[in-house]
Parts: structure tokens; sequence; C-alpha cells
């Protein structure tokens, strides 16, 4: 740029002091040169964007770019994109200059930025906003960075005051230019920005050129509320002028008196031999002394004997670094009236700091805040040593993550973790549920702030599992709420508790057990029964008991839950060899087995049902583990005993109730074949001889009517003959009647009954015959007969023994019963005393009458006492529960 | 049977008893008695039928138990094949319910076997006579019985109902009935009337024919079956 350079030179001012950023491109692109502004908006130095491409501060990704360049000097001002420093892109106008000669290949671009995106008029307000600040050419100097600490402007005065061109400063950090020290106090400034109004100016300490410090008063501005400059302004003035070094101090004593005038803060200037100087308004009230008890004496000697040495290490480390950096402590001073106070002091200058040249502290009572933290951590003390110490788990986690955040010890010994472990952990590897289980309980606890007990499952280290009662709630920790969860284990209650049940379970099972064997004769009964006791008491699977067949294998009798074992367990080599074994040498046998896959393992046991001296069956019981412990073992060995003598009851049972049917049916056969022949005899008493005897009566009044006899004599032996004949007659009817009456037979019991009653009334007794069934009524012909005969022996013992003329008779039907009772009002008997003088006959008699009740099913009941007559009673089913009994061979109804 | 007693020629009798002895100790206790002729003799019911089919007989002395046929099947069939043969059971049963089984089967009387012969021969001629031969107890025990299975089959049906007989009978008859069915022979009723022996012995002709019954006795079955009269209450 040499030629150009002389006549450009005229236009230097203009195009230095531009209001608008100005860059000079050749027509390849090059930059030839950028006005400050332009750098500044571009955030990079002159030499920089002299190096570089206009592709480089053209935003790429602007199309309109192309266009605009091919189109240069035709259109007016357009609006592109450019890129800055850091890549952030910002809107500008942008104008271009016709080039003065044909010949000259470069152009000029000057753009102004924009605000946002499009803002057009606004954008252009700030901008001269900006020109407004920037080109303010005031004596004091202006430095502009971004919030990335790069200087991106500083004005002219710069180098008046600093030594630098202001070239120079742009794309510095102004941590290079600012003392390290008051680098905090410069970002907390900047932090502020205009916002807070009414602001004192901050003296921060810049670099000068020749590296010596120099003093400005500085207040920074945030030049525009656009997030794409972010950029500050700091105007600063010296407060120092180079060479008036002397006056500094005084001018920051000044500063800092004013500053440790605020009546707010307690403030106390110290001397190096930390002796107080002065001691503010605040700080003599938070000490609780007057100042001239303070000033001049020693303030270490304020300072709690254990702390002085650190208050000494905190003044002696402000000394020796000069910093009015964050030095603090905690100490205890003593108050005015003679209590310790807790202060929080901080060193805010020091004998070479940028204020008075001496140490200033600032004091803060935080006695109260100290004695609340006191407070909550004892409490937090107690509490961690009741959580420590009590029995229960307490663990808090946190509902968010699920995270285990803390855990107790009893929680520790009960999972069996340790709290690292646990801390590791979260409630979904802690719970016995699945996911959605827990969620959906952390949700209810947070929604209700608290849990009900409830009873849950906790896996532990070793994979088994706790059974806890559980109580949840929400608790501050750290500033966030969390759960806490109590955890009572109550593992052992459950099993002590499920110990007592079963155990009470086995007690009544086995009470129950003894009823049900003792009541029943029932083998069936006994067998189904006990098996169902037996699942009952020991949580088995199944049971099986069998018997042997004849040829000594033992096949299922009764069996109950078979259908919850796998197919064919049974069969399975161990509890065939178990049976076999059972069989043979009687002695119980213990075996497991394996099922397919994930039917898992069973325990199986065989028991002897040991009768007598014989082993009759086998009693196997399937189920879990559990089966195989010595209770219950010993449980199902007692109940196997049990029920063996229990079934060896009832098949003796079962042979007596066989021998005793047979001898009835033998008793009934008896006393049908009797039947049977004394109504053969009667028919044939009835048939033979009566009718001989009639013929004979009849054939004899023949002869007597043709052959008369002559004589009296005659006459006489003659109607003796007639009437012995007749006797004869009358003999054979009794005896047909006594041996059995045709009328029972041709007109059944009723009828039977009458004639019985009309005969002994013939004879002189008073007889009530009174018959409540229909007239033509028949029965069956064995109850007929039954009650027929009963009545006559009933009758019979009547007229032998009882000593009156007195007798009832009735019969009645009632639901489907034949009542009949016989009464007399005779001297009657003590049932309970045997009779004296008895005949076998007697016994015979109402043990025939009761025999034949037994055989139809009936009852027969004998009531007396002494004076009080006898009343037999009998009743008898009209439809016998057994049919066979009702056959009776005498079926013949032929009348008469 | 006026006729019959009227008529010169005997009675013809038949005797069914499966006992060839008991037949001809009867035969001997008839014979030489005036107008009584034994016409056939049979050993069961059926051949008693039989013969009634051949030869009608007046009279029909029938056993109970026989073979075969007993003698209240017989006689049931006789008194539905031949109404006008009257019936006289021969029996060794001494009890009502015999006798109430007879008459019910249409008997017009009842003997007992070892009866003396005077009394065999009035019952058969009391019968020939349309008399009836039921002594007054027997007979008022019967006809209660009767009466009670009367109103028995009548219950279900509603109200009292009297069945019409095929001829209506005469007050003077319904009560000349009562005094029969009470077991009155004709000589009591006569006396109790005041009217002769014959005219008794008219009304009960023409109540015997009314009610197409073969003799008194089955004359007040049949009345107590239509409910004609009631039980006698004497």
């Amino acid at each position: 740029m040499t030629a150009p350079g002389q006549r450009d030179f005229t236009y230097r001012p203009f195009f230095e002091d531009a209001p608008d950023g100005m860059l000079m491109v050749s027509e390849g692109g090059r930059l030839l040169d950028a006005n400050p502004l332009a750098c500044a908006l571009l955030g990079r130095t002159r030499e920089e964007l002299l190096r570089a491409d206009l592709r480089a501060v053209a935003d790429p990704t602007d199309r309109a770019w192309e266009e605009a360049l091919s189109e240069r000097g035709v259109g007016g001002a357009r609006q592109l994109r450019f890129v800055g420093r850091g890549g952030g892109a910002f809107e500008a106008w942008v104008a271009f200059t016709r080039p003065a000669r044909a010949s000259d290949r470069q152009f000029g671009l000057i753009f102004r930025k924009l605000a946002g995106d499009g803002a057009g008029s606004e954008a252009r307000n700030n901008a001269a906003r900006v020109d407004g600040v920037l080109f303010e050419n005031g004596p004091n100097p202006i430095i502009l960075y971004e919030a990335g600490d790069t200087i991106c402007y500083a004005s002219p005065s710069v180098e008046r005051l600093l030594g630098y061109e202001p070239d120079e400063l742009t794309g510095v950090s102004i941590s290079d230019v600012v003392h390290p020290d008051d680098l905090g106090l410069a970002a907390r400034e900047t932090q502020k920005t205009a916002s807070v109004p009414g602001r004192q100016p901050l003296t921060l300490r810049y670099r000068h050129k020749d590296s010596s410090w120099v003093r400005m008063d500085s207040m920074a501005t945030d030049v525009l509320h656009d997030p794409d400059v972010e950029g500050m302004v700091i105007d600063g003035h010296d407060v120092a002028e180079r060479g008036q070094e002397e006056e500094a101090p005084r001018r920051g004593e000044r500063r800092n008196l004013m500053l440790v005038s605020d009546p707010t803060r307690a403030m106390t200037v110290l001397e190096p031999d930390a002796t107080f100087r002065y001691v503010s308004p605040a700080a003599q009230r938070a000490l609780g002394y007057a100042p001239e008890e303070l000033v001049g004496r020693d303030a270490l000697g304020y300072v709690h004997q254990e702390d002085r040495r650190q208050a000494r290490e905190i003044l002696e480390t402000a000394i020796r670094q000069g910093s009015a950096a964050e030095v603090s402590a905690e100490l205890r001073l003593e108050h005015g009236d003679g209590s310790w106070h807790h202060f929080r002091m901080k060193i805010v200058d020091s004998p070479d700091g940028p204020g008075v040249g001496a140490l200033v502290a600032e004091l803060k009572d935080v006695t109260e805040q100290k004695e609340t933290e006191e407070a909550l951590r004892q409490s937090e003390g107690r509490y961690r040593a009741v959580v420590d110490q009590t029995n229960e788990g307490v663990y808090l986690a946190d509902a968010g993550t699920m995270r285990v955040l803390e855990a107790n010890k009893a929680l520790q010994e009960t999972l069996g973790y340790t709290e690292e472990e646990l801390r590791r952990l979260t409630l979904y590897d802690l719970v016995a549920d699945d996911r959605a289980g827990v969620d959906e309980y952390v949700r209810r606890t947070l929604q209700e702030k608290r849990s009900h007990i409830d009873e849950r499952k906790y896996r532990r280290k070793d994979g088994s599992l706790a059974c806890v009662e559980e109580y949840a709630g929400i608790v501050p920790h750290e500033g966030t709420e969390v759960l806490c969860v109590v955890v009572d284990d109550v593992t052992e209650r459950k099993r002590t508790e499920e110990n007592l049940r079963r155990s009470l379970g086995v007690l009544l099972a086995l009470r129950e057990a003894g009823q049900v064997l003792g009541s029943t004769l029932e083998a069936e009964e006994i067998v189904t029964r006990l098996l169902m006791i037996m699942r009952g008491v020991s949580g088995l699977t199944a049971a099986v008991i069998s018997v042997e067949n004849e040829l000594g294998q033992p096949r299922i009798w009764r069996e109950v839950g078979l259908e919850g074992l796998w197919r064919r367990a049974r069969y399975a080599p161990q509890a065939e060899e178990a049976r076999r074994a059972v069989l043979d040498a009687g002695e119980h046998q213990l075996f497991r087995l394996r099922g397919p896959e994930s039917s898992g393992q069973l325990v199986g046991l065989c028991l002897p049902l040991r009768m007598k001296d014989r082993i009759a069956g086998v009693l196997e019981a399937y189920g879990p583990e559990s089966l195989a412990g010595e209770d219950a073992v010993e449980i199902l060995r007692s109940l196997a005993a049990q029920a063996a003598s229990a079934l060896e009851n009832a098949r003796l049972y079962g042979e007596l109730a066989e021998r005793e049917r047979r001898l009835a049916d033998l008793i009934g056969q008896l006393f049908t074949a009797q039947e049977e022949e004394r109504r053969r005899v009667a028919y044939e008493v009835h048939d033979g001889l009566a009718q001989v005897a009639a013929a004979a009566h009849q054939h004899l009044q023949g002869f007597a009517r043709f052959y008369p006899p002559g004589s009296e004599d005659g006459r006489a032996l003659l109607s003796q003959a007639l009437e012995l004949v007749q006797r004869t007659v009358g003999e054979a009817r009794r005896v047909i009647a006594n041996l059995r009456p045709t009328a029972l037979d041709d007109f059944g019991l009723g009828t039977a009954l009458r004639i019985e009653a009309d005969r002994l009334r013939a004879e002189g007794y008073r007889i009530d015959y009174e018959n409540n069934l229909g007239e033509d009524e028949r029965l069956p012909v064995a109850v007929e007969t039954a009650l027929f005969r009963i009545t006559q022996e009933a009758l019979t013992n009547v007229r032998r023994h009882a000593n009156t003329r007195r007798v009832r008779v009735t019969l009645d039907r009632l639901r489907g019963r034949v009542h009949l009772n016989i009464r007399d009002w005779g001297r009657g008997f003590d049932p309970e005393v045997p009779r004296v003088g008895d005949g076998p006959g007697e016994r015979v008699g109402l043990n025939s009458m009761q025999e034949r009740v037994a055989l139809l099913g009936g009852s027969f009941l004998v009531q007396s006492r002494p004076g009080g007559g006898v009343l037999v009673t009998v009743e008898v089913p009209l439809s016998p529960e057994d049919p066979d009994r009702e056959g009776d061979p005498i079926a013949s109804r032929d009348r008469m | 049977m006026e006729t019959r007693l009227k008529r010169e020629e005997p009675a013809r009798l038949v005797i069914a008893d499966d006992h060839a002895f008991v037949r001809s100790g009867i035969k001997v206790m008839l014979s030489g008695e005036a107008g009584l002729r034994i016409v056939g003799e049979a050993a069961d019911g059926q051949e008693a039928l039989d013969i009634c089919g051949r030869e009608r007989p007046d009279l029909l002395l029938m056993d109970v138990r026989m073979p075969r046929m007993d003698g209240l099947t017989a006689t049931r069939s006789i008194k539905r094949s031949f109404p006008e043969i009257s019936v006289l059971i021969l029996t060794m049963h001494e009890n009502e319910d015999y006798l109430l089984e007879a008459v019910k089967a249409g008997a017009a009387g009842y003997v007992l076997k070892d009866a003396p012969q005077d009394e065999l021969v009035t019952a058969i001629r009391k019968v020939l006579e349309g008399e009836t031969t039921l002594n007054r107890r027997l007979a008022t025990r019967l006809l209660k019985r009767l009466a009670n299975d009367a109103r028995g089959a009548a219950a279900p049906r509603t109200g009292v109902e009297r069945i019409a007989p095929a001829q209506a009978l005469t007050a003077r008859e319904l009560e000349v009935l009562e005094h029969v069915a009470l077991g009155q022979t004709n000589r009591e009723i006569a006396e109790e009337f005041v009217i002769s022996v014959g005219t008794v012995k008219n009304h009960v002709e023409h109540i015997i024919a009314k009610l197409e019954a073969s003799d008194r006795t089955q004359a007040v079955v049949r009345a107590l079956e239509l409910r004609l009269i009631d039980f006698p209450r004497r």
C-alpha cells in the first residue's frame, strides 16, 4: 500500500474515526484495510484482519453475500451477516463503495451492526448509542471488552494514560491489563452492569505499558443489551497520576475510611502489630466495647485462646500477601459482656492493598448462626445416634433416582450390606418387588407425604428375603426432599408366628385326627379324612395311601392332591424303591425327586401302615423341603400310626358287622322257616285233620239219622260221640289259629289282630283294639307277620304275668313307619332287675320280639315299672332300607 | 224262589269240596230230606263252575279252600254268569271276616262244616226260601262293614247320591228292606209291621227281583252298595 497509501492518507482521519465499520477489500477478496470500529465489531485486530480474506468475516451461510459482491456498487445498502471472533454472527447494514477509478482493483465496504435479526430501526438506534459511547472523544479512556474478556476497543486516550496504542490493546485479554488481585472486583463490577443505579466507581489497578500499575476509578457500563455484543465499557480515569505516588495512600485511606464508615458493616482497622487503629460504630456494637476500650489495644487479646494462633496466621498471611482477597476465618472474640461471640473475620485490605495501607478486617457476629448450627449439629447428632442405635433399619433414598443415600447399622445388619454397598444400591435392588410396584409405592408415598405401615419383603445380600414392616415418610435432606424409610425386620417374628400357627394347626389336626379316627369305623372315611388332615398339617402337596393287592403289589386306595405333582412323579425309581422298602422293612423312607425342568425338587416320605404284626399299606406324602423336617416326619408318622390302628379297628368292625349281618340273616331265615313251617302245619291240620273230623261229624250225624239209637243210653252215647268229634274240629281250629291264623294271610294284620282281640275278649279280657290303618290295608308280609307275632307274644305275656284283664293294642302309621303299642295295666316289672323265676322261654319271648324288629330295621322298646304295667313299643319302617329283607317266602295270598 | 217252593219237584243242589269224604258226609246228612236233591259234585271251583253251566242247580254248597279255583273266585264267576243260582258257603272258618268275604263274593249264606245236621238243612232251606242265613249278631257286623265299605267307595263323590236301581222300590219295600238288613226273619218283620208273613214274603220277593239279587242277603248287599238304605241303627 504505497501509492494508494499516500493517497489514502488523505481520508485516514475519516476512515479512522468513521462511525461505521469500514473495510477496504481487494477484488480477490483480501482485506486491505479495516478501521478500528470494524476491528471492534469483528472482534479482531487490524493485523489479523489484514492477513485475512473477506470470507473470514462474511458468514458463509449467508447466501446473500454472493449476490451482494457480484452486484457491489449497484445496489444500495443491504443486510448481510458477519462472523465475529468467537464465531458469533451478527447482522449489519452493508454499503459498498464504488472504486474511484476503474483501474482500482479494490472497493470499500461500510457496515453498521444491527441489534437483532432484521430489527431495522431499533438496530440503527442502538448502533447510534454505541457510536455515542464509543466516539465520545472525552479525556477518559474507554476500553470495550466482550464477555469473553477480550478487549475489542480502546479509546485513543488510553495511550495517554497507559502508554498503549489503542490497537495494541485490541484482542488482548482484560486480565492481562487489570491487576490480578483486582480481577475479582472487576468481574463483580461487570456482573452488576449498568442496572444498578448510583454506583460508586471502583478503583482498579491497570498495567501501564512500562509495567507499572496505574489506579483508575472505573465504572463498567453495559453498552448494549445486545446479547451478541455483551460488551462492557470500562470508563476509567486515573486516580493516581504517575508521579503522585505519595498521595495515593491518602486518597485510598479516605476512601477506605468512607468504606469503614458504612453504618451497616462492622469494620476495624488494625495496625500491622494487630492493635486496633479504628473500630467502626457497627463493630463497636458487635463487640460490645466503646472505641476507647479497643483502640490501641492488641486485637489478639480479645481472641479466644484457642483461636489466637489462627487469627495471628491470618493477619500475617494478609500482610505477607498484601492481598485484599478472601482471607477470612471464624474466631471467638470476647464480647464486652464477657461472653464469647463467634465472629467471621474477613480481611478486606492490607498494608500493600489498594486501600489504606493498613489491615482492614470486617467482622460479622455469627454467634447466633453458630448456636443454631450447633443446636442443629447436636440435634442431628442425637438423631443420628438414635438412628444408629435403633433396632429398626432406617435409610434415606432419593425419590428420583431411587438411590440409597444413607442407611443405618440396623439396616446394614438386617440386609447384610455395608453402608458403602447400600449407597451403591437403589430401592429396586432392596425391595423384593418389581419396578412398577416400587415406582407406584414411591409415587404414593410422595403424594400422601407418608405411607402406612406396610408389610414388605426386602432382598438381603445373600439373596434371601427379609420380611419387614415398613414405614416411609418424606424428609428434607440437603435442600431436597427424600424418602426416609423405617423398616422393622419381622422375619423372625413371622417365622415364630408361622411356627406357632403351624404347631397349633398340628395340635388341632392331631386332635381332629383322633376324633375322626375314633368316631368312625368306615375305612374309606378314615382314609379320606386322614389325607385331608395331613395335607392341612404339614403343607404337603399330595398324599397317597396304598394297600397291597392279592399279588402283593401296592395299589392306590385313596389320594389327595396328586394333580399337584408332575406326571408320573410317583413312579420315579426312588419312589418305587421307597414304597418297596417300607413294605419290606416297615421303616419310613425319605427321598427327594427332581422334576422336569422348572418343576423343582420334591420331598417324598413313605410311611408304613402297620396293623398288628403286618404292614398293610404305605402312606406316601409329597411336598416341599419342609416335609423332610424332623417335626413333619414325626407328625406324619403319628398320623399314620393312628390311621393304621383306625383302619385295623375298621377292619375288625367290618368283620364283626359282616358276622352280625350273617347272623341276622340266619335269624331272619329261622323266623321265616318257622313261620313257613307253622303255616304248613296249620294248613295241613286245616286241610287234613279238621276236614276228616268234620266229615266224621257229618257221617256220624248221617248214620244217626238212619239208625237212631233206640235207648236213652244210646242217644246219650251218640250225642257224646258227636260232641267229641265236634270238639276235635274245634281243637283243630284252635291249633290252626295258634300256629298261624289264616286270617293273617287272607285279610292282613288289622283283621288278624282283631280276631286275636276277639279271642281274648271271649276269655273275659277288656281289650281296646284300635286299628288306625285302613280296614283292608295290607302291609309287607314280613311286617305283618312280625307285628302279629310280637302282639301275640306280648298278649301271651299279659295273660301269663300281668295279672290284669285290661289291655290296649294300637296300630298306627306315621310318616312311613308303622307303630304298634301294646299296653297293659298289670303289675309290671323293673327292667333293671332280672326277674326272678323267669323261664328261659320268657327271655326268648322278649329277645325274639327284639330280633324280629331288628330284622325289619325298626325299633323295639319295653317300658315298665313295678305296678305301672308294661308298654311295648314297636316302630317299623314301611320301606326298609335293605330291600332284601322284605323278601318273605311266605308270599302266597290265597284265601282261607 | 217262591216258585221253587211252590213247585213240586225238589230243589237241585250241587256240592263243591275237594275232600270226597266231606262231600259224602254232606250227602249223608242231606239224604232223606224232602225237596232236596244232590244233582252234582265238584272237587274244585272250576268244576263247580262247569257243573253250574250244565245243571243250572238252585243252590251250590261251596267249600272255600280248593285247588285249581278257590270257592270265592268260583262264587264270583257263578254269580256273574248265573245270578239266579244261590251259593251257600261251607267252611271250617268261624269268624265273620270270612263270612264278609263270602257275602261280598255273592254268597247268600255261610255254614260251618261241623254244623249240626238241622242247622245245615235250615240254612239250605232259608236260602232257598229267600231268607237270610246269618244270625243277627254276625249280620249286624257284616252290614256295618258293608256300609263302611260303601261309604268309603262313595267318599270321592260329592254329596249323598242315591243310585237309582233298575226298578224303584216302594216306600214300604224300603222299610221292609231295612228290617231285612237288620237280620230279622219274615215272621219278625210281619209282627213288627202287623202284617201277615205272606205279605212280608211278597215284599221281599219284589225287593229281590227289583234289585236283581239272587236272595235277600244279596239284596241287602246291593241296597247298601246303591245306598238305598243306611246302616241299620238297631
